[in-house]
Parts: structure tokens; sequence; C-alpha cells
């Protein structure tokens, strides 16, 4: 009985993880790619986007839930990149600069969307969310009508032919890879982005310290409860907005990294779907609203990419159509999301009954198998 | 737990050994990867790749031609479609991809699949990225002929009788440089010709009018436009919505339509003229018929024009043809010759026409990109030998100013 | 906000902030201009007026970089990073001696042509920024001849296949 109760929590905790685990193991025979072709995809796309999902751990720490205002750490990167396109800044200097350019605009974006979620507390992923598509509005002002025309730029090259905006399409061919060639180690057929990887390093080991700091530390106060946090005497308030700073800065130079990677960037939608992927992403890792770890960030990355990769091709081999595999991919995305969010609100309902139920058996007689699992919790 | 994991990992790398034995008894002795838009994106693209899967067969079955399409929001997701090309790069067999259209992310993507496999044989179709970035990544690079049309379409005006030609347009399109600059050749080759040259904003369909309001207006005003310009007027849209109430009105109204910005005997005629083409989807011929005895019923035989074939589908099954042909060392790569051969295999009876790219700024010709053009087809007239047009060296140099 | 410097960690986190600050700007400066791209057409041409002649055969290579050949009236480009330079001219009359150089390039230009025989004249400036000439001329007869050829092969190649023409 209670090892049956027990794979049963064990396999409804892990539902997101087991089920794409499931997807993949039957999808990657019907895609029909070489076992090479997928690993390398894979070190590609955990390159590309690790720091990206890494971003969203702070605010989760902190109890705000997903941090969907992510989106605004990545049009500040992509401001930094044009600026270093601009002025015709080469190799990883350009990264850098375009790091430098997005840093004081992604700390004052974040600054103001941790301010907005201080007034919608409880309701942060949501107001992420919104607040992403107001400042997509901003963002196409600024450099649809203002580049050009008030802020001067340079090169006419990156420049609508009517004399003000940027193009739709921006070639990043002088800084395409920079940070990924830095550093190209070749392991028989694969090819590994060691500097890449490296910055990621980097990054896991800040966010281990940050959390053993005092800050650190009074995040998860924050995040466990909020007026316990208050009372104790942390300003809770400044804790969350300086985490969401911190999440929006990373996304920042996540983008950065990320489009250095991809080589070109769509000006106008390249950060659309950021925030989207990379909850998605720690999401099918298995986090969730209030937990998330270093593991669940990489599981997920590549889970979620491994199927982004294989599903189009094995649908279509399945289905006959080209145009299913599409669809199945994106079905699959959003699927996971709406599911996990579900889990989770039916996970947190099912936790208070069962300690609901610890508390009744307590307070009668014996010690019942789920009193057992309760007192050993 | 532990146990647990460790069985999944081992289910994870069995599938993963699996993956690279299953479907592999492939009989076609090279492949061609044709990537296109979704139904609900570019129909007419799609319907190429599967007249391509038709006369060759799919790569699941053994035959030359593996077909996938990108997203529908492919602007937002341009990881998937660069993956999804470059994916293509891992059959060893794929000897040619064609992208039709080619949206941004194409030429990143062939520059990634150059860096796997030199030898596969790049082409791509419509491309939207800038010229000099599209024609490094591609070997060949088709556009439709805005320099040459600008031109042609105003002597087919005059063909038909036009007296006055109208183009209606919005600020957002006459601010692309290649329909900004078609208008200004248009312009010039009316004031040639001897025709009146007349400009109408109309609304943009994808402001908050939406296509609906774009379409009413264009509904209303049609008339009031025929008064002012009378019946020997030419009319000519840049927008896809306007199309179809443009071409109702027109019917009914009288007046002259040349052929639509992207034109194909799908462009617009269906709706204006209520008739259902769902049997025949694919074959042109027979759409081109069907289209031409509603026309002629409705009295406007001789007044309205087209494409014979979709430009979208001719473009896809074409480029795939020229790409067979010069794996199969029939053809050659930078031959107008050939490009045209392979794309008159599937609009018999229409000719092609076009000429290299030239770069308006530096004047270098770049001979991995060429514009085309086809036939005018004027219903209950035949075609208009559009194609043999000398065209005076001096539109091509018309410069763009906004 | 006022700052207020009483306790020495106020003090530390004060100067802590001025520093990073600072730092902030000198890594952008570098990055600004050590990062900077630039290209450079290296010239060897005659002067129009003669007074200067080009180099018969050279072998130029500019910082780091490969070195390439130049024959009287050849043109080719760098691309280069940063503003400072070096560059290095063997010449293949073995009886010249090697001839090296440093030069610097103004920040805000994007392309540059150098000339080898100016510089090795003495004549300044060697350096002058490049600008496109005015094409129109040249691409007209090139268009006009090139792409009706084509329009011929391509009847010749329609008649052969035996197309039909519509009614």
């Amino acid at each position: 009985m209670s090892g049956k109760n027990k794979l049963g929590r064990v396999l409804a905790d892990n539902a997101v993880v087991i089920l794409f685990i499931l997807l993949s193991v039957i999808a990657i025979p019907f895609s029909g790619f070489s076992v090479q072709n997928i690993l390398q995809e894979m070190f590609t796309r955990l390159g590309r986007n690790s720091f990206l999902v890494l971003a969203l751990l702070l605010p989760i720490y902190a109890g705000m839930g997903l941090n969907f205002g992510m989106t605004l750490g990545a049009m500040a990167g992509q401001i930094g990149l044009i600026m270093a396109i601009d002025w015709g800044i080469a190799g990883w200097r350009g990264l850098v600069f375009a790091a430098l350019v997005g840093t004081p605009l992604s700390i004052l974006l974040g600054w103001i969307c941790g301010a907005v979620m201080n007034r919608a507390k409880g309701r942060e992923m949501v107001t992420g969310y919104i607040l992403a598509f107001f400042m997509n509005g901003v963002y196409m002002f600024l450099v649809l009508f203002t580049m050009g025309a008030v802020i001067p730029v340079r090169s006419a090259t990156i420049l609508l032919t009517r004399g003000y905006g940027i193009r739709n399409t921006l070639n990043l061919d002088l800084v395409r890879a920079s940070l990924d060639k830095l550093l190209m180690l070749r392991i028989g057929p694969f090819f590994i982005p060691v500097a890449t990887y490296l910055v990621i390093a980097v990054l896991c080991v800040f966010i281990v310290w940050f959390k053993k700091t005092k800050l650190g530390q009074d995040m998860r106060a924050v995040g466990h409860d909020l007026v316990v946090a208050d009372s104790a005497g942390i300003p809770v308030e400044r804790t969350r907005i300086i985490a969401v700073v911190i999440s929006t800065v990373l996304a920042c130079y996540g983008q950065i990294i990320f489009l250095q990677n991809m080589g070109n960037m769509a000006t106008y939608n390249a950060h659309d779907q950021t925030g989207f992927f990379a909850v998605a992403a720690i999401l099918v890792g298995g986090a969730s609203v209030k937990k998330a770890s270093l593991l669940n960030a990489f599981l997920g990355i590549f889970l979620l990419h491994l199927m982004f990769y294989v599903s189009p091709r094995a649908g279509q081999n399945l289905f006959g159509s080209a145009m299913i595999g599409e669809y199945f991919r994106q079905f699959v995305g959003y699927g996971v999301i709406a599911l996990s969010l579900v889990l989770y609100a039916w996970k947190t309902r099912r936790d208070a009954v069962f300690a609901r139920e610890v508390l009744k058996n307590n307070g009668s007689s014996g010690h019942s198998d789920a009193a057992k699992e309760g007192a050993a919790k | 737990m532990q146990r647990f994991a460790k069985i999944l990992a081992l289910a994870l790398v069995l599938s993963l050994v699996m993956g690279a034995t299953a479907f592999a008894a492939p009989k076609a002795t090279f492949h061609i990867g044709i990537v296109t838009g979704t139904v609900s994106q570019s129909e007419d693209d799609l319907r190429g790749a599967e007249k391509l899967i038709e006369l060759y067969g799919s790569v699941k079955d053994g035959g030359m031609i593996q077909h996938i399409t990108y997203p529908d929001d492919f602007m937002s997701q341009q990881e998937t479609v660069i993956s999804n090309i470059v994916s293509l790069a891992d059959d060893p067999l794929m000897k040619a991809i064609v992208v039709n259209q080619s949206i941004p992310g194409t030429a990143e993507a062939f520059k990634r699949v150059r860096e796997r496999n030199p030898n596969i044989l790049l082409l791509a179709g419509e491309p939207h990225e800038d010229p000099d970035v599209i024609q490094k990544a591609a070997d060949l690079a088709v556009n439709s002929d805005f320099i040459a049309r600008g031109y042609t379409i105003i002597w087919a005006a005059k063909q038909l009788g036009a007296k006055t030609f109208v183009h209606i347009s919005f600020p957002r399109h006459m601010s692309y440089e290649t329909l900004g600059r078609r208008r200004m050749i248009m312009e010039q080759a009316c004031k040639d010709l001897g025709l009146n040259f007349a400009f109408e904003t109309a609304p943009d369909p994808t402001s908050d009018v939406g296509i609906a309001g774009a379409q009413q207006f264009i509904l209303e005003k049609v008339p009031q436009w025929i008064q002012k310009y009378g019946k020997d007027t030419a009319f000519f849209c840049t927008n896809d919505a306007h199309t179809e109430p443009l071409l109702k009105q027109l019917l009914t109204y009288g007046g002259m339509f040349v052929e639509a910005d992207l034109p194909s005997p799908l462009m617009g005629y269906p709706g204006a003229l209520g008739i259902d083409l769902s049997k025949e989807a694919g074959d042109f011929p027979a759409i081109l018929k069907k289209v031409e005895a509603a026309i002629k019923a409705k009295g406007g035989a001789g007044r309205f024009g087209t494409w014979a074939y979709s430009y979208g589908y001719t473009v896809t099954a074409g480029l795939g043809e020229l790409a067979k042909n010069i794996i199969e060392k029939k053809a050659k790569i930078n031959s107008l010759n050939d490009l045209y051969k392979a794309f008159g295999k599937f609009t018999p009876g229409a000719k092609w026409n076009g000429a290299y790219f030239v770069d308006n700024l530096t004047g270098v010709r770049a001979t991995g990109h060429v514009l085309v053009y086809m036939d005018t087809y004027v219903f209950g007239k035949g075609y208009l030998p559009t194609t043999q047009q000398k065209i005076d060296p001096k539109y091509f140099a018309i410069k763009f100013v906004n | 906000m006022k700052i207020s410097l009483k306790t020495p960690k106020e003090k530390r986190r004060f100067l802590i902030r001025i520093a990073l600050v600072l730092l902030y700007f000198c890594v952008t400066i570098f990055v600004l201009f050590n990062g900077r791209g630039h290209t450079i057409l290296i010239d060897n041409k005659d002067a129009d007026d003669l007074s200067y002649e080009a180099v018969d055969g050279m072998e130029v290579s500019i910082d780091s970089q490969e070195s390439a050949e130049y024959w009287p009236g050849d043109r080719d480009k760098a691309v280069v990073r940063g503003q400072k330079h070096k560059i290095r001219i063997s010449f293949f009359d073995e009886e010249i001696p090697e001839f090296e150089a440093t030069f610097t390039v103004p920040f805000s230009v994007d392309m540059l042509i150098l000339s080898v025989p100016k510089m090795l004249a003495g004549i300044e400036p060697f350096i002058e920024t490049f600008v496109a000439p005015d094409f129109v001329d040249t691409f007209e007869k090139e268009e006009s001849a090139e792409s009706f050829d084509s329009f011929e092969d391509m009847y010749d190649g329609l008649q052969q296949e035996d197309y039909y023409i519509g009614s």
C-alpha cells in the first residue's frame, strides 16, 4: 500500500519530466536523425539557451514565480547589439560592448518591472507578461522611429532606406559566433563551444554563491513567506526588486549570447518568444512556480530542445505531412506550460489535503502509513 | 528513484541508437530538401512542394524529396527556422536545399549548412533578407522582378487599351524599397507610353481597420474612381487583401486589371467571382479555364489579366526541378536558360524572363541573384508577349527616394 | 538620494560603487576603441601626374594577418580591429630592404584607402577616407548587354522543348 503510494507520488511529482522523456523516446527513432546530429544540436542549444533559462532562477527563489518580464532584458540586449553593429565593433569585444550598453538599460527596466510587480503581489507572472507586451511597444517606437532620427545611427546599412528606423533583420556577421569560436573544442565529431560553457559555469557558481549571501538568504525568506520575512526585518520590496533586476540583467546577457550564436537578429521579433521558451524549458526540467534548481534548468533545456528538434521531423514521418510536424511542435511547447501549471495547482491542493489528513490522523488514534510518511518529511 | 533514472537514461540512449537505423532504406541516389510555409501562411508555395513529391516521391517512401515547413510566426522563432533548415544537412544523401519563401534566418541557416557540408546546393526563392546577405549565402536566389514589371505592367495596360493607370497603396508599402521603387518606375513608364498615372491611398489592412475595413473601403471607392478616371483605366494594388474587392467591383462597374502584385489565377479571382476551385487544387490549366469562363460570363473578356500559373507554386517546384537537373549534371547553376527551362516545366505555354540583380548603390551585378517575371495572360484574349518587350535601361537606374 | 558616509561600512560601499562606475566606463572605452573594425583598401597604383609610381611586385601584410601579393594597379583589402596598425612590405626586388611602419587610422572612418606608393614616397596623407564612386553609368551598360543576351538563350531553350503557346 505504502510502496504503491510512494511510486504514485514520484510519478506525479515528475509527471512533466517523465512525459517528455517518453515522448522523446518515441519521437527520436521516427525523426530519422543520426545520434551524432542530435547530440551536436544539443551541445549547441545548451550553449545558446542556458544563460537565458538560468536568468529565471532568482525570481523563483524570491517567490515571484516565473519572470516573464525577462523579455525586457532581452530587448535591452538587442539595443546593445544594434549599437555594437552600428559602431562596427567586431568579435567578442562587440559582445562586451553590447552587454555594457545593455546593462544600465536592463537595470532600469528591471527596476521598473520590479516596482510594478510589488504593486501586484501574487500576480507577478501575468503582470510580467503584460509588461513585456507594453515594453514591446516602447521598444518598437525606440528602434523603428527614434533610431536614425533622434538617436544617431552612423551606419546606413542597418537603417531602413527611408533614413530612420532599423532594418527588419539585422545581420550580426561582425559578432557572429564570436563567443562560441573563442575556444571551440573538437572532441571526436563534436564541436563544443567551451568559452560559452565557461560563461555559463561562472553564472552557475554565481547563483550558488549568491544563495549563500545575506541577500540570497533574505530572498529565500521573502519567497517563503512575505509576512514572516517582513516581521523579521527584511526589506521585502527592495529584495524583490533586486531579484528582478538581476534576472533582467542576466536575460540581457543571455539574449546577447543567444543572438551571437544565431548570427542574425529579427529586430522586431527576436525577443517575442524569449521569455516563453525559457519558461517552458525550466518547467519541462521539473521546476515549478515555487521551486527550481540548476539541475531543473539544464535538464529542461536538454529535454525541451531535444523535443523541439526531433518532433517536426518525427511528426512528418509519422503523419506524412510536413505541416503536421510543425504544428505538433507548437502544440507540445504550449501544452507543456499549461500542463505543468495545472499540475502545480493540483499538487498544491493535494499537499494541502495530505497535510490535513496527517493532522487528523495524529489527532485521533495510531500511526497510519500516511502519518509516518508525514513525520519522515 | 535512482534506478528509475537509470532505466530512463538507458531508454533514451537506446532510442538514440535506434534512430540511426530506422528509416534507412532510401532508393533514390540523392535527396533534395524543400522548405516552405504551411497552408495557413503560403499555400501556393506548399503546393509546389507537393507537386515535386508527386513527381519524384518523398524520402520517407524511398523517393527524392524531403519536404519540411517553417513555423507560421517565423520572425519570432528564428531558432526553429534555422535548425529546421540545417537539420536537412544531416542526411548524407542530401544534395540540395530549396527554401521558398526565403524568410529571415535562411541566410544564416545556409551558412551553417555550408559549414557542415559545402557540397550541398542552396537555392533561395523570394528572399526576404537583404540582397547582399542572401547573395553571399545562397548559390542562387530568385525574386519576382519588381524593376522590369514596373515597365511591363504599364505596357500591358496600354495593350488592353487603358488611358489611365491607377496605383493603389498605402504608406507602409511605399516605404519598402521594392514596392516604392516599382511605383516610381511605373510613373516614368506612364509618362513615356502616354498614360496618365494616378495614385490612390487605401487603408493598410494590418492597421486597426483590419482586412474587413480595408476591403469595405475598396468596395465603396471603386465606383467613384471609375467615375473620376473613366472606364479605360487600369487598376493596380500592392496589397493582396485589396485585390479581391477591387476585382469584384471592376467586373461590375468596368475598368481594367493587368495583374496582381504576386500574380496567380488564385489571387483574388476565385473570391471575386464566387467560384469553387477545390477540385482543381494545384491543376493550374484547369483553374485558369474555369476562371476564364466565369470572367467571360461576366463580360470581362479582354480587360482582366493574370499570370497563368502561381508564382509561389512555380518557384518552389521550379527550383526543385533545377536542383535535380544540376545534380544530374543536366543544368548549370549560373545559366538563366536552365532556370527558365526548369520553371517552364511547370508552366507549359507561358514564358519566363528576367535579369540578374544589380545593386542600386554599387552597381555590382550579382550572378547568384535573378529577378524573374512571366508573360501576362489576358482572359478571353490569351498571352501578351510581356517577356519579349525590350526595357529601356534607364528604368533600372531609377533610384528610390522617399 | 542623500549619501551619508558615517560608518566605515557605508564609506566602503560608496567607494566600491565609484570604482564600479569607473570600471564600467573604462571597459566601455576599451572595447569601443579596441574592437572597432576598419576596412583598409591597400592600393598599389601610379599617381595621375606620375609624381609617385606603383611598386613593381611586393608582398604586404598588416599586423599579423596573412600577406598578399601586389602587382602594379592592384587593390586588395584587409579588415582590421583597433586604430594602431603595423604594415610590413617585402619587395620582390631583393635588393630593396624590407619596409616596416606603423600608422593610425581615424576612429570614425569605416573604410579607408592606404596607398603604398605614396607611403613609400613619403607623401602625406597616404591614408584617405574611401568614398564610393557613382556607378550608375557602368551598370547601365552591363545590364542591357547581359540580360538581353540571355533572353535569346531562353527562347532557344523553350523552342527546343516544344512548348505550346496558349491561345
